[in-house]
C-alpha cells in the first residue's frame, strides 16, 4: 500500500522532475500504479485531498524553480505572514469586497470504491486483435501492444502464451490498469493462445460519505453542493470522510474573495507567495486586521528609469477559516494549544 | 538570505543561465507581467503560471528570420527562463538587498513587436514563457511494475554460436543478452588462405538464415582485431588463417549473422558470443608463434598476454589440416581455464579451432596452451602448426560467462 504522497513523488520522478518540494500527504491508497498525463494525475491527488501545488521560483537563478505542495493543513491557526493597511500603504484597487453565494459549499460527498483482489487469479484480458490467432512473429518485427483491463490488476499478472517455434523474449510492463507486452521472436514464432490472468479488483458497494453544514443550508441559501469527491486516489473510507469534512468546513459559509492591487509594497510583498496570509486592515470596508489566504498572484514590472522599477502586485485573496477551536485541545502534554487534525 | 544573479535569463541553448552572451537579458528588459496561477477551492485545477517579458529588440535580435542575429536557430519555444527582482526593487547595479525569484518557466513564444510605417528596425519583442505546470499538462507518465519472466540465463558457450560451411557461415542467436552496448565478439578460422584477410567482417542483416544478397544493417559490421596465419610446411595451400572481430550491440540488433568477404570455398569455422557489461575493443591483444607440432609432445604453451586489471581474456586457438579430430584441449595457465568451445574438420584438410575464455581475477601474465593429453593416436602429423589469438577486455564478470 502507498499513500498519495509518495504516488505524487513517484510521478514527479517518473517524469525526471528533481525539482520538487513536497508537503505530507499521507493518506494511504489502495492503488501503487496508475499511467496517464502527467498534470492530471496530480490534480486528481489534489482533488481527492486538498492540496493545492504551484511553481515556486527558486530565489537563486540557477535553482531555477521548485514544484510545490501544501496541502489542506497549511497556514491553518498560523498567524498572518505580512499585514496590510489601506491607510499607509500604497494600496491602489479593492475589489471583490462582497458577500457571494458564489463560494459556498455546505454540503461535499466523497465516494469510495474500496476494492478487494480476490484470489486465485482470473483471466482479465486475451487477445482480440488484429491479426486474430495463430499469429506469427518473426526476430526483426517484435509485437508490442497494451492490454487494457475493465478494472485495476494487482502486480503481477500472468502471461500465459502457447506458441510454437523459435524462443520469445517476453516484456511485461504493468500499469495497474493496463500492461504493455513486447514479444520478441529469436526466429520465427507462432503463437496460438494469449491472454493475461491477475488478480483484478472487485469493488464493493460504493461508500458514499456526505458532509453537511446544516447551519448554513437552513438559511435562505439552501444547500450547495461541491463537486464530488470519487477515485482512486481518495484512499480508505477515512480518507473520504475527512476531505469532505474539511471542504464543508473549510466553505460552508461565504468567504469574501476580494482582489488587492498594491504598489512597491516592498520588501515584503516579494516575502509571500501563493497561500501565504495577510492581514488586512481599510477603514473604507470596515475591514481590520482581517486574515486571508493569498491564492493567486499577478506582478506588473514596468521600468520607470535605468535601475528603476514600478513593482504593482495584484493579490487575490480568500477568506481565511479561523475557526479552528473546535480541532484543537486545550492542553497537551507540548504545553500549548497543538493543532491536531482538520 | 539568498543574493546574486538578477533580472531576466534566458538559456537559449541549453548550457546552464549565465553561459551564452545573451542568456542576460535584464538590461533589455522594459516591462514584465506574469501570474502565479492557482484557484481558491482546495479541491479544484490550478493554472499554469504565464508570463510576458517585453524586451528591447536591438539589431533585430529577436527576430526569427534574421539569419545574421547571434540567436540564430536557438529562437524557439523550450529554453528555460528565470526573473528574479532584489527585494528593494532592483534589478541593476549592487545591493545587498536579497534576491527573490518572482517567475521561473520556459519560453513558449518569442514575439517581434512591428511598428506601423516602413522602419527599418523592430524595436521591441515579447518573450512569453508558461511555468512547468503547462509542460506538466503534455508529459504521459506510468509508474509501472516490470513483470517480465526472467530471462534465460545466457545459454552454455557451447550452444552459443558456432557454425560452419562451405562458403559462408550464417548464425541464428539463440537469444540476444538484453539492450545495446554489449560486447560482441566474433572470431574464424577458414582453410586454404595463404594469409588472414582483415577485409572479411560478420555484419548483423534481416533477411531469414541462407537467404542469398543480405545487405548489412546499418552499424552492424563488426571491428577487425588481428589475425594469425597458421602455416603448414607443405605450403600456404592448406594453411589457416584465424582472425577476430568486435563490435558493441545495438537495439536493433536482429538474430541473423552472417558473413562477407569469404573465399568461395574457404571451409570456415566461426564463432560468436555477446557478454553483457562490456564494451569497447580489447585493450590488450597477443597471438602465438608458429608452434609446429611434434607428435611425441602432449602439451603445447601458445600466446602469453599480460593484462593489468581484472577480465575476460577471449582466445580462438587452431591448427592446420590434420586429417581427423584432434581431441586436444585449450587451457590457460597459470589457472585452468573454463571448457572451451571445441570445433572440428571439415574434412581431412578443413581447419581445426576452439574458442573460449576465460576470467582472469586480476592483473597478471597468463598463457594459452594446448593440452593434447586425450589426442587420439598418431594425430596430429608432424607438419602440423598451432596457432592463437587473443584479447582482453577489462571489467566485471559476466553471469552468462563465470569464472
Amino acid at each position: 500500500m502507498s499513500s498519495q504522497g509518495e504516488i505524487r513523488a513517484a510521478l514527479l520522478t517518473a517524469a525526471n522532475e528533481t525539482r520538487v518540494d513536497l508537503d505530507n500527504e499521507i493518506g494511504p491508497l489502495f492503488i501503487s500504479l496508475t499511467s496517464g498525463i502527467l498534470l492530471d494525475l496530480l490534480t486528481q491527488i489534489n482533488a481527492a485531498n486538498g492540496t493545492r501545488h504551484f511553481v515556486k521560483p527558486k530565489d537563486s537563478r540557477d535553482d531555477w524553480y521548485a514544484y510545490t505542495t501544501r496541502n489542506r493543513q497549511w497556514s491553518l491557526g498560523a498567524a498572518a505572514d505580512a499585514s496590510v493597511d489601506a491607510g499607509t500603504e500604497h494600496v491602489t484597487a479593492m475589489d471583490g469586497w462582497r458577500v457571494s453565494a458564489d463560494t459556498v459549499i455546505n454540503q461535499q460527498i466523497a465516494t469510495v470504491d474500496e476494492p478487494e483482489f480476490p484470489i486465485p487469479p482470473i483471466k482479465v484480458w486475451e487477445w482480440q486483435g488484429l491479426p486474430p490467432l495463430p499469429l506469427t512473429i518473426i526476430a526483426p518485427s517484435p509485437l508490442v501492444f497494451d492490454a487494457t483491463y475493465s478494472d485495476y490488476v494487482l502486480s503481477c499478472p500472468d502471461l500465459v502464451l502457447i506458441s510454437s517455434g523459435d524462443d520469445l523474449i517476453i516484456k511485461v510492463e504493468h500499469h495497474g490498469y493496463s500492461s504493455t507486452i513486447t514479444l520478441t521472436s529469436a526466429g520465427t514464432t507462432t503463437v496460438k493462445a494469449l491472454q493475461i490472468d491477475g488478480r483484478q479488483a472487485v469493488r464493493d458497494p460504493s461508500f458514499t460519505y456526505t458532509a453537511n453544514d446544516l447551519p448554513s443550508q437552513a438559511l435562505p441559501r439552501g444547500v450547495r453542493a461541491g463537486p464530488e469527491i470519487s477515485g482512486d486516489f481518495v484512499g480508505p473510507k477515512a480518507e473520504a470522510r475527512g476531505i469532505a469534512q474539511h471542504v464543508v468546513w473549510r466553505y460552508g459559509q461565504a468567504t469574501i474573495r476580494p482582489q488587492v492591487v498594491i504598489e512597491n509594497w516592498l520588501p515584503v510583498g516579494f516575502e509571500i507567495d501563493l497561500f501565504d496570509l495577510i492581514s488586512f486592515t481599510a477603514n473604507q470596508l470596515t475591514v481590520s486586521a482581517s486574515v486571508y489566504e493569498i491564492v493567486g498572484l499577478v506582478e506588473e514590472i514596468n521600468r520607470a528609469v535605468d535601475g528603476a522599477y514600478h513593482v504593482v502586485q495584484t493579490f487575490q485573496l480568500q477568506q481565511h477559516n479561523t475557526h479552528v477551536a473546535f480541532f484543537t485541545l486545550d492542553s497537551s502534554h507540548l504545553d500549548g494549544l497543538d493543532l491536531l487534525a482538520y | 538570505m539568498v543574493t546574486g544573479p538578477v533580472g531576466l535569463w534566458v538559456d537559449w541553448d541549453g548550457d546552464g543561465f549565465g553561459t551564452g552572451a545573451y542568456d542576460d537579458l535584464t538590461a533589455l528588459v522594459t516591462h514584465a507581467s506574469y501570474s502565479r496561477g492557482s484557484a481558491p477551492e482546495i479541491t479544484g485545477a490550478a493554472q499554469a503560471g504565464q508570463a510576458v517579458f517585453t524586451v528591447k529588440n536591438p539589431n533585430a535580435l529577436f527576430n526569427p528570420d534574421n539569419d545574421l542575429g547571434p540567436l540564430v536557430g536557438l529562437l524557439h519555444d523550450g529554453p528555460p527562463v528565470w526573473w528574479g527582482m532584489r527585494e528593494d526593487g532592483t534589478i541593476s547595479g549592487t545591493s545587498d538587498a536579497a534576491v527573490r525569484g518572482r517567475f521561473a518557466g520556459r519560453v513558449v513564444e518569442v514575439v517581434p513587436l512591428p511598428q506601423a510605417g516602413a522602419g527599418d528596425s523592430t524595436p521591441l519583442a515579447q518573450i512569453i514563457c508558461e511555468d512547468p505546470l503547462a509542460l506538466y499538462g503534455r508529459i504521459p507518465v506510468a509508474l509501472s511494475d516490470d513483470c517480465s519472466p526472467p530471462i534465460p540465463p545466457i545459454p552454455p558457450l557451447e550452444q552459443y554460436g558456432t557454425q560452419w560451411g562451405l562458403s559462408e557461415v550464417n548464425f541464428t542467436w539463440p537469444i540476444a543478452a538484453p539492450g545495446a552496448g554489449n560486447l560482441l565478439i566474433a572470431a574464424i578460422q577458414q582453410r586454404a588462405q595463404s594469409a588472414f584477410d582483415s577485409s572479411i567482417a560478420p555484419f548483423s542483416e534481416n533477411s531469414p538464415k541462407g537467404t542469398p544478397g543480405q545487405l548489412p544493417v546499418a552499424g552492424t559490421t563488426y571491428t577487425f582485431i588481428d589475425g594469425f596465419n597458421i602455416s603448414i610446411d607443405g605450403g600456404d595451400a592448406n594453411a589457416n588463417p584465424i582472425s577476430m572481430f568486435w563490435r558493441d550491440s545495438t537495439v536493433d540488433d536482429t538474430l541473423w549473422l552472417d558473413w562477407k568477404g569469404l573465399a568461395g570455398t574457404s571451409r570456415p569455422r566461426a564463432y560468436q558470443v555477446e557478454i553483457a557489461g562490456l564494451s569497447g575493443a580489447p585493450s590488450v591483444v597477443a597471438t602465438s608463434a608458429n608452434v609446429h607440432c611434434v607428435r611425441t609432445d602432449t602439451v603445447y604453451p601458445l600466446a602469453t598476454i599480460t593484462v593489468g586489471a581484472a577480465g575476460y581474456i577471449w582466445a580462438i586457438m587452431g591448427y592446420s589440416c590434420t586429417g581427423v579430430e584432434s581431441r586436444g584441449r585449450m587451457l590457460f595457465t597459470p589457472r585452468i581455464g573454463k571448457s572451451l568451445l571445441q570445433g572440428y574438420n571439415f574434412d581431412d584438410f578443413g581447419p581445426f579451432s576452439w574458442f573460449g575464455y576465460y576470467y582472469a581475477p586480476a592483473a597478471g601474465t597468463y598463457t594459452i596452451i594446448l593440452d593434447r593429453t586425450m589426442g587420439a593416436p598418431g594425430y596430429p602429423r608432424n607438419g602440423d602448426r598451432y596457432g592463437s589469438l587473443l584479447g582482453f577486455w577489462a571489467g566485471p564478470e559476466s553471469p552468462g560467462y563465470p569464472a
